[in-house]
């Protein structure tokens, strides 16, 4: 298998209005993030991954495999949560746990017990009735328990509090941790997730992707450049990738933090982020 | 195919309540309407197929197909399991029927046990009939819709044999001799072929709509 979980060359989507035309590569050993705005293309990227619709252009592979010839074991190697989509709300905990046994060889039961308890997830609840923290929850369990090599997450930690978002990036951590050539990939609109969590971080945007780096070069070495209008005349713009006027003058994207802080001293130099170099890359103009 | 069985089964508790008042009405009837076997039975064994079938829609609801089709299993297995799962309602249906029969006759309520073997599976056959209807409109038209194009359908397909008998009324009456001559015997494995063409008909095109289905 190639050394890519995951792997699409300029896949292409058509909804109407909306097109998708990306590429992305999941190496074995990294988790890898997806971050952008809601309808940015995230869910439909990992759909067509999956199979669940038929990509208009380009390729995926996942596994190795066109998702469209997956086979129930290749299947069995995944571990999904999406969005938009769960088990039934009438279904039981204690039913998702004879399912996932009847679906899975490799189930680990006494591990699903453990952290379903250690979750307080109600084992004879209608899932239905569960808070959206519950069910998020029980989505990840029920894509961790399995053994899978490559896990795919759809915003699995949207709207949950601090501490559930935290339980669940703990567990998709210990999940790395057990086996070297496993591959996470996650999409979330939560930069703070993303940023403690990912090797590297794709960002996508009107279902193109704007950017991929590997997060410790996104948190060293970009930054953002608050300018007025005279330093702006004056700026080297050579490394500069956005610009985005602003009441006070210029915000200017860089991905060369060191080049701007050694030669430019008079300017304030603010510390990347996801956030800010998302908005920049977004709504920023090239120069 | 054991998952999804598992889950179709588990769904099948939620509507445990209106399954067992079947039952209890349709053993009751064998019990206290002596001689008429027939309805009954074919009451029970048809709503076991629309409650087979309907947990098609328990797998759509809320979007569920997306997440449901990332586990390992293919199309075809999914098309396979629903027939297969509608077969073991509707044969487990007739089952306890022929059990609450026997329990009538045992109560001294029941009907004359000799010809009651053939009427048990021509209704087993009716009841795989009615799957092979109601499986792909599901597939096809999902929850709501699937009610208005049975409707339709059924609509169409009354409208249709009502016209050709009136078109063909003077040529009628000689097929009919002619059939009746051939026996009940071959009358009857006829019968069993066209139900299993229109068997294998159905899982064609049920295995049709999901291929173009997208989640």
């Amino acid at each position: 298998m190639s050394e890519y979980l995951l792997k699409a060359d300029r896949l292409k989507k058509n909804y109407g209005g909306f097109t998708l035309d990306c590429s992305l590569e999941v190496p074995k050993g990294r988790i890898t993030g997806i971050v952008g705005r809601n309808g940015a293309g995230k869910t439909t990227l990992f759909k067509a991954a999956l199979g669940l619709i038929k990509a208009d252009g380009g390729s995926v592979r996942i596994l190795g495999k066109d998702p469209l010839r997956l086979t129930a074991e290749d299947k069995a190697k995944t571990g999904v949560a999406l969005s938009d989509s769960g088990f039934n709300g009438f279904l039981k905990v204690r039913d998702v746990k004879r399912i996932l046994k009847g679906f899975y060889a490799g189930f680990d039961e006494a591990y699903f017990d453990e952290q379903a308890e250690k979750m307080q997830l109600p084992v004879n609840k209608n899932i239905k009735e569960f808070s959206t923290g519950m069910k998020a929850k029980l989505k990840v369990l029920a894509a961790v328990t399995h053994g899978a090599e490559l896990l795919i997450m759809d915003e699995p930690t949207a709207g949950l509090d601090v501490v559930a978002r935290n339980e669940l990036l703990e567990m998709l951590n210990e999940y790395m941790e057990k086996d070297e050539n496993r591959a996470v990939v996650i999409s979330s609109h939560i930069s703070g997730d993303l940023e403690g969590l990912c090797d590297d971080i794709y960002m996508i945007d009107e279902g193109r992707i704007v950017l991929h780096e590997d997060t410790d070069v996104l948190m060293d070495s970009y930054a953002v450049l608050k300018v007025d209008e005279e330093q702006f005349k004056g700026l080297d713009k050579s490394h500069i990738l956005r610009v985005k006027r602003e009441p006070f003058g210029y915000s200017c994207l860089t991905g060369e933090k060191n080049f701007y802080t050694e030669n430019c001293p008079g300017i304030v130099v603010e510390r990347g982020g996801i956030d800010s170099v998302m908005t920049l890359m977004i709504k920023g103009e090239e120069i | 195919m054991k998952g999804l069985l598992v889950k179709d089964f588990r769904l099948l508790t939620v509507n445990r309540e209106f399954i067992i008042l079947t039952l209890i009405l349709g053993v009751g009837m064998l019990i206290f309407a002596s001689g008429r076997q027939l309805f009954p039975l074919m009451f029970v064994m048809f709503v076991a197929a629309i409650v087979g079938a309907g947990t098609i829609n328990d797998d759509e609801a809320d979007n569920g197909n997306a997440f449901l089709f990332t586990m390992p299993f293919s199309v075809r297995e999914y098309v396979a399991e629903k027939y297969l799962f509608c077969f073991m309602l509707s044969f487990g249906a007739m089952v306890i029927m022929a059990v609450g029969a026997a329990a009538a006759v045992l109560l001294g309520k029941g009907d004359r046990v000799s010809g009651l073997g053939i009427t048990y599976v021509l209704s087993l056959v009716a009841a795989v009939l009615m799957q092979a209807w109601t499986i792909p409109v599901n597939l096809r038209f999902g929850g709501r819709k699937s009610n208005i194009a049975n409707a339709v359908i059924f609509f169409v397909v009354f409208a249709a044999i009502t016209l050709i008998l009136n078109l063909f009324t003077p040529g009628i009456g000689p097929v009919f001799e002619t059939v009746s001559a051939m026996g009940l015997k071959v009358i009857a494995a006829a019968g069993f072929v066209a139900a299993a063409l229109i068997y294998a008909a159905s899982i064609a095109v049920s295995l049709r709509i999901m291929a173009k289905k997208e989640f």
